[in-house]
């Protein structure tokens, strides 16, 4: 994983197996854009947790929002008129997976399939390089600020910090049924944390073991979010990237809303479920 | 989740899904068929129950009994694949055999998922039926045909996988450069939920 170009996803492709994609922690980018004048959805950098530098080739506004990195030049959730030649350096934070870095007039990039975002392992978009330029599309911004006294800081209730998350909430999914109530009761009780083993299509859960359902199912269409429970016992959600069928027992399935909240989990730090 | 029943309920889903796409009823993000199911997935800012009632009418009154973007394909394959062999002990038949009865059936695309492009096809002979390999292969190149429990199908994309490999295509099953413009989004795919699919060996 690395540095890719997100906005809010593609909508409409999934029976032809295009994962919806997009920004793993969508109201972080909705908050950077919105920073910057942008309309919501439009194309941002997304960095998972990372380092790396971005220098900026002329003057722009710029917001950063999300977690996992820490931007010199910038404070989180605040947008800064910066001068060309500035270099934005973004080192790893111990909260947070993912960073927004939007820049006023969105990143001009191609549409495939209704969006920008970047999917590489199907040949869309790719991961961004050392001396890769990108360029910002005028036509997104929804008004003109060179006329700006300064910075826009985020509302308070937009600003993040991701050292602890709310519980997340879940509804029963298509084969809840199949589980006996112990599991259903060990989803709701445990202190879950992410497994190494988690990435843009799926974060795996850590902490505890439900039960595999005994049943198997033919491959049926998957939602966003699907916590599916495969013979191992080691949950699997669904996340952005994910296949967008699977043949694995869902139990339950994690709120839209709240799964920004969970994209944001970094390795150890420990969440909750509760039920809708 | 819609769940078709009774006759032809295959080929209603994916037709539904395919009228569902041409004039997407207020609020609809989505229509995903697989096998006898439709996922149908709204903007959830509106509450979905107000709009099932009018979904179901236009279900009934549709004519979903044909898919008249159904297309029929031929699909070249050489049978050469690394578990051709093994799958063929496992069934207790030779090669020839297996290869036969692979060829044999019309087979229906029930959905297409895993990856972009990939086909999940239903009719496989009963005969053939082997569960996926026990340790999933790191990599399997685009058009490696495959068998996985009681369907078979063929990557469209190198991926990890975890099916019998049993032959390959070089029939291109997703390709950006093909709903280059002025070709439509919907060209970068070879096969849809309910068109039809024989394998020719080469």
């Amino acid at each position: 994983m690395g540095v890719t170009i997100q906005d809010l996803g593609r909508r409409g492709w999934k029976r032809y197996g295009i994962p919806p994609g997009g920004a793993m922690d969508r109201h972080s980018l909705q908050v950077a854009n919105r920073l910057v004048g942008n309309e919501a959805s439009a194309p941002a950098l997304e960095w998972m947790m990372h380092g790396g530098k971005v220098r900026l080739l002329r003057d722009a506004r710029i917001a950063v929002a999300g977690g996992g990195s820490i931007a010199s030049q910038l404070t989180a959730w605040r947008s800064e008129h910066l001068a060309a030649d500035t270099i934005i350096e973004l080192r790893p934070s111990p909260f947070g997976l993912w960073s927004y870095l939007a820049i006023e007039g969105g990143i001009a990039e191609p549409a495939l399939f209704g969006s920008a975002s970047a999917y590489p392992r199907a040949g869309m978009g790719r991961i961004l390089s050392s001396g890769d330029v990108l360029f910002s599309d005028s036509r997104v911004s929804t008004q003109l600020h060179s006329d700006w006294p300064g910075g826009r800081l985020a509302a308070r209730g937009d600003q993040r910090c991701f050292a602890e998350l709310p519980a997340l909430g879940m509804w029963p999914g298509p084969q809840r049924d199949w589980f006996p109530a112990a599991a259903w009761i060990t989803l709701l009780d445990a202190k879950w944390t992410i497994s190494p083993r988690s990435d843009r299509t799926g974060f795996r859960l850590a902490g505890s073991q439900i039960p595999a359902a005994g049943r198997e199912m033919l491959s049926e269409p998957v939602l966003t979010g699907s916590i599916q429970i495969p013979p191992g016992g080691e949950p699997i959600v669904t996340m952005r990237d994910g296949p967008t069928v699977g043949g694995y027992p869902k139990i339950a399935i994690v709120d839209d809303e709240s799964l920004d909240w969970l994209a944001q989990a970094a390795p150890g730090v420990c969440f909750r479920f509760k039920a809708l | 989740m819609i769940s078709f029943q009774g006759d032809q309920a295959e080929t209603r889903a994916a037709a539904s899904a395919e009228h569902l796409h041409l004039a997407p009823p207020h609020r609809i993000l989505d229509a995903t068929p697989a096998f006898e199911k439709l996922l149908v997935e709204y903007d959830c800012q509106a509450s979905y129950e107000s709009h099932i009632p009018a979904l179901i009418e236009w279900m009934k009154s549709a004519d979903l009994s044909h898919d008249p973007e159904s297309r029929s394909h031929i699909i070249p394959v050489l049978y050469n694949g690394e578990d051709l062999q093994s799958a063929a002990e496992q069934v207790g038949m030779c090669v020839d055999d297996f290869i036969a009865l692979h060829q044999a059936p019309t087979y229906r695309v029930a959905l297409i998922g895993f990856s972009p492009g990939f086909p999940y096809l239903s009719g496989l002979d009963s005969r053939l039926h082997i569960p996926r390999r026990e340790a999933p292969r790191p990599m399997i190149p685009a058009g490696a045909v495959g068998i996985g429990g009681s369907l078979t199908g063929i990557y469209s994309l190198p991926t990890p996988g975890g099916w019998n490999l049993i032959g390959t295509t070089s029939v291109c099953l997703f390709d950006l450069a093909r709903c280059a413009y002025p070709a439509s989004a919907e060209s970068a795919f070879l096969l849809r939920a309910g068109d039809s699919v024989k394998f020719v060996a080469r």
